[in-house]
């Protein structure tokens, strides 16, 4: 049996304990985001770049908080909506976050901002040929993570649901199809994780790991409640690898009816 | 230092009829190196001939800390020294911020 600290990952080369990425937005403030990141026990977090002005201090305090916590950033294009955008978006980030990581999302839709397939595919071959470590965002679309897989993305995050929805895995039997079919790469459910219990869901169904920011930020007490995805998380992992039971359409009773008192031979 | 320096010209009104050295309706009203940009959506005039590295300096932004694309393409760190904006360019000046 492995135990949780034997039980690595690898992602792009790089080896991980946490089976949790988290993001760094919508805390209520600096100092909640630092205890709730480290309380989540989380190695890979997510960042972003935005306009700033210079009286912002560009970002500083924010970016030297991060550094101080000595993680491996992962660097998005959230709010793209274009293959040009996120192209751009990446490069300007390996630059200044130092990183060929690149959480890749290209928005299809506004409303739901679910990811354009045809978008995120075409960015992501751009993107590998330009040397980047592509984590594409995307949906739970089976042909679609196989043509990412192709164009050689060696990870793939397929949402749960929308992102900051907070509804779980919103098709199990999608997200486990492209479990079954693509065995090889590591998979991460990225948004729409709400509760630990959609965490544990994800990893019972044989994900690598999960991605989410909101569930936690927008928890009642955060840090409390990145400390329930950190169990949450190894629940789940633990329970993936020892197997679960087969389900039946039947009861079958688990007390032994042999030696079964008050019943008589009529 | 950049470029060539431009001639700005302006298009005399057809009722105008100024004692001009000009003959064509065109008058010359200048020569300048100045353009005006679009820094994160905010207009600035600046100088043709100065490279990116100064006006970044100019504008108070640490090129050590912000990334910059300008028309939406990317510009390395390594490229200010050399490069000038042109007239009507549109510049992002992106720092580190939280993301999900």
């Amino acid at each position: 049996m492995t135990t949780s600290e034997s039980d690595k990952w690898t992602l792009y080369g790089q080896t991980f304990q946490s089976r949790l990425l988290i993001g760094s937005a919508l805390y209520p403030s600096p100092a909640i985001m630092r205890e709730a990141i480290t309380a989540s026990g989380a190695e890979i977090v997510t960042v972003s770049l935005r306009r700033q002005s210079p009286e912002q201090g560009g970002g500083e305090g924010f970016w030297r908080q991060l550094k101080e916590m000595n993680k491996t950033l992962l660097p998005n294009t959230a709010g793209c909506h274009s293959v040009k955008e996120a192209v751009t978006l990446a490069q300007m980030s390996r630059e200044l976050f130092e990183t060929d990581w690149l959480k890749l999302e290209v928005v299809g839709d506004d409303y739901n901002l679910q990811p354009d397939p045809f978008g995120t595919v075409e960015a992501a071959e751009k993107l590998v040929k330009l040397g980047f470590k592509v984590f594409p965002y995307c949906t739970d679309d089976l042909v679609l993570c196989q043509r990412l897989r192709d164009v050689g993305c060696q990870v793939l995050m397929p949402w749960g649901s929308p992102i900051g929805t907070g509804r779980g895995l919103m098709n199990p039997y999608n997200l486990q199809t492209i479990r079954e079919r693509i065995p090889e790469l590591p998979l991460i459910v990225d948004a729409g994780i709400g509760k630990p219990s959609h965490a544990v869901q994800a990893l019972e169904l044989g994900y690598d790991g999960i991605l989410l920011n909101t569930a936690i930020a927008q928890a009642g007490n955060p840090v409390v409640m990145a400390g329930a995805f950190r169990n949450a998380v190894n629940a789940g992992r633990q329970a993936a690898l020892a197997g679960a039971m087969p389900e039946r359409q039947t009861a079958s009773p688990s007390t032994p009816t042999l030696g079964m008192p008050f019943w008589h031979q009529q | 230092m950049c470029g060539d320096v431009r001639c700005y010209v302006r298009r005399q009104a057809p009722d105008i009829r100024l004692k001009s050295r000009f003959p064509s309706p065109i008058q010359i009203v200048g020569i300048s190196n100045m353009i005006t940009v679009s820094v994160n959506n905010e207009r600035k005039e600046c100088s043709h001939e100065q490279p990116l590295s100064l006006l970044l300096s100019q504008w108070n932004f640490d090129a050590e800390k912000v990334a910059i694309a300008v028309n939406e393409d990317f510009v390395p760190r390594s490229q200010y020294e050399h490069y000038c904006l042109e007239d009507g360019d549109k510049v992002d000046v992106l720092a580190p911020v939280q993301g999900g």
